[in-house]
């Protein structure tokens, strides 16, 4: 664990950002050496081939120079007061200055060529701004960790190391390679059997288009799905290598996380600046009975989960996030609540449901290539089910609680922050029925939107902001 | 005007104010109405009668415009066909803007944006007195 610097209050001397903060200039930079050499590449022009890669030699190395210039004069620099400038002196000078009381959290990533390098990757996310606001700093590896130290210091931490996530992780990746491997079988299936019947089936029945959806489609399609799960399994991948020596600490004023064995990640929140926690009920966190919990603080959202807790072990929780109340464990009232919830997965899931239907008897090749979005949307349905009767607004202890459905995940959330604004939105059907979506806007323009909830519960919440902060003053 | 009359009362946009958000809503179509007209008379009036149907509904939601400022919070409510409430506390106000223009300084009346962290909110056309209390009540919160 780091410990304080060990000179507080002595400003650093003017540094220079590490040479990998030119790579952000030069990737944007790609297109232009690429367009014009896969030009010549599809025309099989090599004397032109030649010249393009001469011409991208002669760009490349200049656009190198304009990333030594960009290296040489920029610079950062803390002050004895702990505030961060950033400084640009050419042609014109400009001085950004960061104050650390201003910051709402930082991240300090260690990607693997990063770390080749020695190089850190330093996010700050002041206070109350959106996310374009965000400073990204590529520092060396010690100037980044003296910085993070200077700006948030971990004084007197306490450790905690949650093993449920990695063993979440574990148990998703293989969930997701069996699924993978059973659908690698099934385009294996459909590219070797199926289409010459298909085709020959199509021909006589429906013409040509219909004939070039049956020889490609099915195989198409299954083998796109293939690539797509095997997608969202690298993915799952790398949350696993992410969650490998993962910890999380919090002291009197903090609260952070790290970990991850090829790329490394630190988080550091402000506990003041919270806006809000979310412990995120999946279907997999419902079978392995472990609960993630994220925590957003202005417009830090960190794709990873602050720590992962297991039923009956509340006891870190409590530890880590003290003030958090769970939603209470109630059905919404549905009393003429909107369908809105059953529209963005029923009406794929009803087409896919017809196509599926309509290809037993046309079609058969595609019948089970088509069950496949049937049932994923099923599954989305499912979780819009879930949504229709379960999301709500409420308060609990004096905190606003709230539960809102996304796909098959259910956010039960707790909000922390008192700078919260409200937005109510009603259709006049909605009016009608005296129902609104509310939207809660957190600083660094979050908003979380809780969907069709009785008009009186949301004067429940203006209420209590209007009044019960009050009396806590 | 104090605050506390200013709490007693809602804040409202007068006739006037609602002429010159018309005028504002009206000015786009005046100046694309002789392109589309050059196009032929009846794209133009259909034109001419879409854009008025919409300088209607702008002065419609004018009428329903009001903003309540409370202990905590300013709240303000627009909108009959599809009404919206939004309220912002009002500690979590980082800046009030007012903009007179020529018509609205004739009108006597002010525009107010008023910043928070994570939105924005505006009160158009509102009493100029009424804003600059408000602006002023706002502008304590100020951190």
């Amino acid at each position: 664990m780091t410990t304080p610097n060990p000179r507080p209050g002595f400003p650093t001397e003017e540094k220079h950002f590490h040479p990998f903060a030119a790579l952000r200039f030069l990737r944007k930079t790609l297109a232009v050496y690429l367009i014009p050499l896969v030009n010549v590449l599809f025309e099989r022009n090599w004397p032109a081939f030649w010249t393009a890669l001469r011409q991208d030699a002669i760009l490349f190395a200049l656009l190198c120079g304009v990333s030594w210039v960009i290296l040489r004069f920029s610079s950062w620099q803390l002050d004895e007061a702990g505030v961060l400038h950033l400084r640009w002196k050419l042609l014109f000078k400009l001085d950004t200055t960061v104050r650390r009381e201003a910051l709402a959290a930082l991240t300090l990533e260690r990607p693997a060529l990063f770390r080749l390098g020695g190089a850190t990757k330093i996010t700050l996310y002041p206070t109350g701004q959106p996310r374009k606001h965000v400073i990204t700093l590529c520092l060396r590896r010690a100037d980044a960790r003296e910085l993070a130290d200077r700006l948030l210091p971990i004084e007197t931490p306490t450790l905690h190391t949650p093993a449920g996530s990695e063993r979440a992780a574990l148990v998703l990746l293989g969930a997701n390679g069996i699924s993978t491997l059973a659908l690698v079988a099934l385009a294996i299936r459909q590219t070797r059997q199926l289409p010459l019947d298909a085709e020959t089936l199509a021909f006589a029945q429906l013409g040509h288009l219909a004939a070039f959806a049956a020889r490609w489609l099915p195989a198409g399609a299954a083998w796109l799905l293939t690539l797509a799960t095997a997608l969202f399994g690298a993915s799952l991948a790398r949350s696993f290598a992410q969650t490998v020596h993962y910890e999380v600490w919090h002291t009197a004023t903090q609260i952070g996380s790290r970990g991850g064995w090829i790329d490394r990640f630190e988080c550091r929140v402000r506990s003041a600046q919270i806006s809000y926690a979310d412990v995120r009920v999946s279907p997999a966190a419902r079978v392995l009975k472990r609960w993630p919990v994220f925590v957003t603080a202005g417009c830090c959202t960190p794709e990873l989960p602050l720590f992962v807790y297991r039923s009956g072990g509340e006891v870190l929780f409590r530890e880590l996030l003290p003030e958090f109340q769970m939603p209470p464990d109630v059905r919404a009232d549905t009393t003429q609540r909107s369908l809105i919830f059953f529209a963005p997965a029923g009406i794929p899931f009803a087409l896919c449901a017809l196509l599926s239907l309509v290809s037993v008897t046309v079609l058969p090749a595609m019948t089970v290539t088509l069950l496949v979005p049937t049932v994923f949307f099923f599954v989305m349905l499912c979780g819009a089910v879930m949504g229709y009767t379960r999301e709500g607004i409420w308060l609990r202890e004096g905190k606003v609680t709230l539960r809102r459905q996304e796909g098959v995940y259910l956010h039960c959330i707790c909000v922390f922050h008192p700078d919260l604004c409200l937005m109510g939105v009603q259709s006049p059907w909605a009016a009608n029925v005296r129902r609104t979506n509310l939207a809660l806007i957190f600083p660094g323009q979050v908003r979380l939107k809780v969907r069709s909830i009785p008009l009186a519960e949301a004067d429940t919440i203006i209420h209590f902001l209007e009044f019960e902060k009050e009396g806590e003053q | 005007m104090t605050e506390r009359e200013l709490r007693r009362t809602a804040v409202i946009i007068p006739p006037k104010g609602r002429a010159v958000l018309c005028v504002w809503a009206a000015v786009p179509g005046l100046l694309a109405a002789p392109f589309v007209f050059w196009q032929g008379i009846l794209p133009g009036l259909v034109f001419a009668a879409l854009w008025g149907v919409l300088v209607f509904l702008a002065r419609c939601r004018a009428c329903s415009f009001a903003a309540v400022l409370g202990a905590r919070t300013l709240t303000v409510y627009s909108g009959i066909v599809l009404p919206v409430r939004q309220v912002f506390p009002r500690r979590a106000v980082t800046g009030v803007q007012q903009l007179r223009t020529p018509l609205l300084r004739l009108a006597g009346a002010s525009v107010l944006i008023i910043s928070a962290p994570g939105s924005r909110m505006f009160l158009p056309a509102v009493p100029a007195t009424q804003a600059g209390a408000l602006a002023h009540a706002l502008a304590e919160e100020l951190p």
